[in-house]
């Protein structure tokens, strides 16, 4: 071959690389543009704008109130403020399993019913598209939570400082004043006599139903990923005791209701109180649902494979005892926490650890085997496990109601009168039965 | 890191060129004849391609073949390109693309080259499973020199531009730096 014919060869070949084939999705387009946006909201409600409005004044000393029965060493103070603030860092977002968000993110939420978290418009998170198929669960990696007016009191000789200095901890790499929570939660109680308890029942990450499922198409313009995690008007103060250099302090922090599974006397650990939901729609195919009501009363929507509202409220009412009457002789004590080497501290471990050591037995003694042990937490479990809240809350106001954003199918309406103050009191959700008001269908 | 890496390995060769260059002058013309070559570096997106992947290490390889006319070559390059982002979105980009080299006449121990070219660029971005061509165009520079009768040492940088506005509903195209150190060899045919 001369160098011409080669030469012409090659051009040819170069036109039919440029020419051939130019047709498709555009790449870097896809890949900047997001067609599955998750809001996050911090409201029981799934609509905009919220009804329910904080029943507390951030800021306020009106900490008495919302104090949990395990605040037990030092009582609630009148330093003792309620937050003003709700803070929050994600390190990653999955659905099933799936990565679709490695972006840290974090947020730093006034308690206040006109912002988005707390308002219904609820705020938009960094993520990437899933590809095509169900989804079923979301899971969020949290790495922290924070409500803010934290107070740390010192035992000092025989009394308690009456002054208070507020918990300090790192949030978005500074040093900021609260407590962070995040760190007592876990995901069971029955197993934390493992000796890996602390390790492996930790919630990250938090594993959220999404109620319909979520069926995602890349040829839908735009598909919604709702989570609500239940935060407003369902906030408790604890209290968390330890040694600091041989001293006993007590802190007074803020965090979510222990409604579903108590939070007893002297337990750090907070089991399975993050009560959240999800919900999936596309805009362009979604539609309303309307419909009247009593003023004030809650109204929920539930898919049709929900055919009863039983997933959705509590079977029984849960009082204050409620683990104790569920698990009246297997119900552990927690031991006490080994405090340094100052001689007092030591001295009260020691104490403490032979109470322990007495009512472990005491226990041990009543609850007898470990086939006791199971049934009795599995029967425990069972009333509690099952509790969800709604994919579509809202409040009838004005003698009405409306869900928006909601796929085409046909839904189960109940209504109910309002979880809170009155019955069964704040901080706590839905109990009793649902009443129906028949079904609506979104065409 | 292994940019690093790389930056200290082309600083030994660039000074054991200059160590050589006397002889390089004395040596034939050793851009007039065929060449094959492969090349390794990094790949850098650039401009708005930045924010959707990260730089890593490419490698590839390329034909060039003499033309009549002294100063001007023809090549044929291609080359294996793989992006991660901070997300979890991936990219293949495999380009094949034909330029022209053109040797600058500046009378140096070292070749200077200016390249332009044209091709096609296979895309594969998971997890969207978006696998098509797309038209690209280039434009670079190399500097070269001989490593003995046969091989030749080049530093070469290369702007790819993908091109993709033309399609329905794009708002962006590919921008990517290819930067590498080659080695290519003469063949006397």
């Amino acid at each position: 071959m001369n160098i011409y014919s080669y030469m012409f060869s090659l051009l040819f070949a170069l036109l039919i690389l440029i020419f051939a084939g130019c047709d498709g999705e555009p790449v870097f387009t896809e890949m900047s543009t997001n067609r599955l946006k998750i809001k996050i909201k911090g409201t029981l409600e799934s609509e905009e704008p919220v009804i329910d409005e904080f029943d507390f004044t951030p800021g306020e000393t009106s900490a008495a109130l919302y104090a949990d029965d395990s605040v037990n060493d030092h009582p609630v103070q009148p330093e003792d403020k309620m937050p003003t603030t709700f803070m929050l860092d994600i390190a990653e977002i999955k659905l099933n399993g799936k990565a679709i968000g490695k972006y840290r993110q974090v947020f730093s939420i006034p308690l206040s019913d006109h912002v988005p978290f707390f308002n219904g418009e609820g705020i938009t998170l960094k993520n990437d598209d899933p590809g095509n198929g169900t989804y079923s669960t979301v899971q969020l990696y949290i790495r922290k939570m924070i409500f803010d007016n934290a107070n740390i009191y010192t035992f000092e000789g025989s009394s308690w400082n009456p002054t208070p200095e507020l918990a300090r901890v790192i949030f978005k790499e500074n040093e900021v004043e609260g407590f962070n929570f995040n760190n007592l939660q876990v995901n069971s109680y029955w197993d934390s006599l493992r000796d890996n308890a602390s390790r492996v029942l930790r919630v990250y990450p938090l594993e959220i139903p999404i109620i319909g499922e979520m069926n995602y198409d890349r040829n839908d313009d735009e598909t919604v990923l709702e989570i609500r995690i239940v935060i407003k008007n369902f906030i408790k103060m604890y209290e968390y005791d330890y040694y600091d250099d041989g001293i006993f302090k007590v802190c007074h922090f803020y965090g979510f209701s222990d409604w579903l599974r108590d939070v007893r006397e002297d337990e750090r650990n907070m089991g399975r109180n993050i009560i959240a939901v999800a919900r999936a729609y596309v805009p362009d195919k979604a539609g309303t649902i309307t419909g009247t009501g009593t003023n004030g009363h809650y109204v929920i929507a539930l898919p049709y494979e929900y055919d009863d509202a039983s997933e959705f409220r509590m079977p029984v009412v849960p009082n204050d005892d409620f683990r104790k009457d569920a698990v009246p002789n297997c119900d552990f004590p927690v031991a006490p926490v080994y405090s340094g080497s100052h001689i007092e501290s030591v001295l009260d471990y020691f104490c403490n650890y032979e109470a322990y050591k007495f009512d472990w037995n005491t226990v041990a003694a009543s609850c007898g085997d470990i086939a006791n042990y199971e049934a009795e937490w599995d029967g425990y479990e069972a009333l509690v496990e099952n509790f969800k809240i709604a994919p579509h809350v809202t409040i009838v106001s004005e003698g009405s109601y409306t869900f928006e954003n909601v796929m085409p199918g046909t839904y189960y309406i109940f209504t109910h009168a309002d979880p809170g103050p009155t019955d069964p009191g704040p901080n706590k959700l839905f109990t009793g039965d649902w009443n129906s008001l028949g079904t609506a269908t979104v065409p | 890191m292994r940019n690093r890496l790389l930056l200290s390995v082309l600083s030994v060769v660039l000074i054991l060129a200059a160590m050589d260059l006397s002889a390089a002058i004395s040596r034939k013309k050793y851009f007039n004849k065929p060449q094959l070559g492969i090349w390794y570096g990094p790949i850098t997106p650039v401009f708005g391609t930045a924010e959707l992947l990260e730089p890593n290490m490419g490698v590839g390889a390329f034909f060039r073949y003499n033309l009549p006319f002294d100063s001007l070559k023809l090549g044929l390059d291609t080359s294996y390109q793989q992006y991660e982002s901070t997300g979890i979105n991936e990219l293949t980009m495999i380009p094949v693309y034909v330029n022209a080299l053109y040797l600058l006449p500046l009378d140096l121990p070292v070749r200077l080259q200016g390249k332009a070219g044209a091709g096609m660029c296979h895309l594969h971005m998971r997890p969207d499973e978006v696998k098509q061509w797309e038209p690209m165009f280039m434009i670079g520079t190399e500097v070269s020199f001989p490593a003995g009768k046969l091989a030749n040492i080049a530093l070469r940088v290369d702007y790819i531009f993908v091109y993709e506005e033309y399609m329905k509903d794009a708002t962006e195209n590919g921008h990517f730096i290819n930067a590498a150190i080659s080695l290519y060899f003469n063949f006397n045919l």
